[in-house]
């Protein structure tokens, strides 16, 4: 188990990192604060499966929060579909249904907000591995070899990732401004 | 402007710091999380009465079975003998 201390440095050294990658995954601050939370939480819980030999504490903590994120998406995916569904059968339901396209991210002060939210929303919208793919070496501009490493393939396996996710974004882009 | 350019805007979102007193709040929901989870003294005393009360069950079931299963078989041939007028022993010339 980890002491108080070790955890106080651990969270202080990583607390940005974790909290600007929930950013990037759910595009929302209070979701990201949410998650951060449970990303160390689990990591307190968790510190003594972590084996150095296997990976680093840093390569570690992205694949926690990495598999939060992706998890926190796919809950509120299925409950704005189950929102949907109910809201079908009880047209009285107050329950507000959660809105994915709304973006409230500190970090873009660029600008063009609005296009860079529409192409943070359609990264989003990609298959988990390529939005991963994507996010750690696009926005958190991770070199591919830390990349494959934190995701646990190849370095070719990350170049065919981008490549896939590229040309998904590309076509997406062409439709929206098409529209 | 190509998908490299696009994504490379991407590079243009700032670094923020993570809310204040965040700490705080993971360290409550770490003690909250210790108070609800049973001492491991329970844990294994609980282990050991299920598993003591699966063995008895076990040990009945079999016993039960046994008893039953002969109890049942000659309830069954006597029952037969008896209705068909048949007799249980080898004398087929009823000397």
């Amino acid at each position: 188990m980890v002491n108080d201390a070790q955890f106080e440095d651990i969270y202080n050294e990583h607390k940005n990192l974790v909290y600007n990658l929930c950013l990037q995954y759910v595009l929302n601050t209070e979701d990201a604060r949410d998650i951060t939370q449970e990303v160390f939480v689990k990591v307190y819980q968790r510190y003594h499966q972590h084996d150095p030999a296997q990976a680093s504490l840093k390569t570690w903590i992205y694949r926690i929060t990495i598999n939060h994120c992706l998890d926190f998406l796919k809950a509120r995916k299925s409950k704005k579909r189950f929102g949907f569904i109910s809201s079908l059968f009880h047209a009285d339901s107050n329950e507000p249904i959660e809105d994915a396209s709304h973006v409230d991210h500190p970090g873009i002060q660029t600008e063009d907000k609005e296009a860079m939210q529409n192409l943070l929303l359609i990264i989003q919208s990609l298959p988990e591995n390529q939005q991963t793919a994507i996010i750690l070496t696009k926005v958190e501009d991770r070199p591919q070899k830390e990349v494959a490493e934190i995701m646990n393939i190849s370095l070719k396996a990350v170049e065919s990732l981008l490549q896939r996710a590229k040309q998904t974004i590309q076509k997406k882009l062409t439709e929206t401004e098409g529209l | 402007m190509n998908i490299d350019d696009k994504l490379n805007l991407l590079k243009q979102i700032k670094e923020v710091d993570a809310p204040p007193f965040l700490l705080t709040r993971i360290r409550q929901q770490i003690d909250n999380l210790a108070n609800v989870e049973a001492p491991v003294k329970w844990k294994w005393a609980f282990a050991a009465s299920a598993i003591f009360i699966m063995a008895l069950n076990v040990s009945i079931l079999f016993k039960s079975n046994d008893t039953t299963v002969s109890a049942g078989k000659n309830a069954g041939i006597e029952n037969v003998v008896k209705s068909m007028n048949l007799t249980s022993t080898n004398n087929l010339y009823n000397e």
